[in-house]
């Protein structure tokens, strides 16, 4: 890891001053909006036994990176909404790719194996790859699990954060944070909402 | 108010037959209250102590589980006058009785909260550098002001020695602004 991508997860106990007060704050902080993306060349191990990379999975409008889990519930929640996604919008000419960065070895269901067995039973038709070592993580910043990183056709992002605004109901959504950024990359116009917060599970850093 | 406004009394009333069903004795009332952010503070600053602790958790979430009796060490132990401890579950609404159920096994009674509302507004309003990721706490002082916030697990001596350091630069503060 660089000093400046330490720096950015603020591994240490930070202080900064905020109207007055003292706020000692320990906060993962991701890439910023027209950030390039990392680690683009990196092979990494695909469910599907082959190897790939966040270049090659790169579409003709853009490339969407999503941190992902087979156990936590609200990846459970947008699983079905991500596939969903995934399908329409590939034809349009995003690639999809979903990280796992969880440590199997302190948490077992987040093995290898397991990823296999989602592909298989949930139908993904895109890449989910192993992340070792956690290095895409931390080079993006990444701290929970959904957690999207849409980046145009250039390798700079333009969207960072969730799906949408109901994770738990899909008939209470208002706002669809991810497919209005990734309608607004294909038309070539402003992303109007670039980042959004969502809770979600840490990721288990290996 | 608000979509969880009946579940704590159906929550508390499957609680006590849940006990008389397995010859368990209830621990004492456990209400989990729904609560937006702004209400969540007016609690906070009606707590008469120097230091709030405010932890968000999930009862399905590995590490908010493990560190979960740390903090209730640490309120068992600390003064109340100089720092005081809640809990507030994100937990899903169907995952409420999971939530009753851990709260129950720790000894928990009386209030404990769980988010209600959107979470993207509910996180900002905590803390704007919240990526959102759980566990998650936050350290408020006695004016209900946030002075320490982190992601991620504690230990009890880790936890102790935050607010041990986030108390000491808020008197700090108070008395550096009694002297100007």
């Amino acid at each position: 890891m660089t000093f400046q991508q330490t720096l950015r997860r603020v591994a240490i106990f930070a202080f900064a001053i905020v109207l007055g007060q003292t706020v000692a704050a320990q906060t993962a902080q991701p890439l910023d909006v027209g950030a390039a993306l990392p680690l683009a060349d990196r092979s990494m191990q695909n469910a599907n036994g082959s190897a790939t990379t966040f270049g090659q999975v790169m579409g003709d409008q853009g490339l969407a990176v999503i941190f992902w889990s087979n156990t936590c519930p609200w990846v459970a929640k947008y699983d079905e909404r991500v596939r969903d996604l995934a399908e329409e919008y590939e034809a349009a000419g995003i690639g999809f790719v979903i990280v796992n960065a969880n440590d199997p070895g302190a948490y077992p269901e987040e093995n290898f194996a397991t990823m296999q067995q989602r592909v298989s039973s949930n139908g993904y038709d895109f890449p989910y790859v192993v992340d070792e070592g956690s290095e895409a993580a931390k080079a993006f910043g990444a701290s929970r699990t959904p957690q999207i990183f849409l980046f145009d056709t250039s390798n700079a992002l333009v969207y960072e954060g969730t799906v949408d605004d109901s994770p738990s109901d899909p008939s209470g959504v208002e706002e669809e944070f991810f497919r209005d950024a990734m309608n607004q990359l294909i038309a070539g116009t402003e992303i109007t909402v670039q980042k959004t917060n969502a809770f979600g599970c840490t990721i288990k850093f290996y | 108010m608000n979509r969880f406004s009946t579940s704590p009394r159906l929550l508390l009333i499957g609680m006590l037959a849940l006990a008389a069903c397995t010859g368990q004795e209830p621990v004492g009332d456990l209400v989990i209250e729904p609560v937006s952010a702004e209400e969540l503070m007016d609690e906070v600053r009606a707590i008469d102590s120097d230091i709030v602790v405010v932890n968000f958790w999930a009862s399905w979430c590995l590490p908010c589980r493990a560190e979960f009796p740390e903090f209730i060490r640490f309120s068992e132990e600390a003064d109340p006058g100089e720092a005081q401890v809640r809990f507030v579950s994100i937990d899903f609404e169907e995952d409420l009785p999971h939530a009753a159920e851990f709260l129950r096994e720790h000894g928990i009674s009386g209030t404990t909260f769980v988010k209600d509302g959107k979470d993207g507004p509910f996180i900002s309003a905590i803390y704007s550098e919240w990526s959102g990721a759980i566990p998650a706490t936050a350290l408020y002082d006695r004016d209900g002001d946030l002075v320490g916030f982190w992601e991620g697990i504690v230990t009890y001596d880790q936890l102790a020695e935050r607010v041990r350091t986030v108390r000491q630069s808020t008197e700090s503060v108070s008395t550096n602004s009694t002297s100007l």
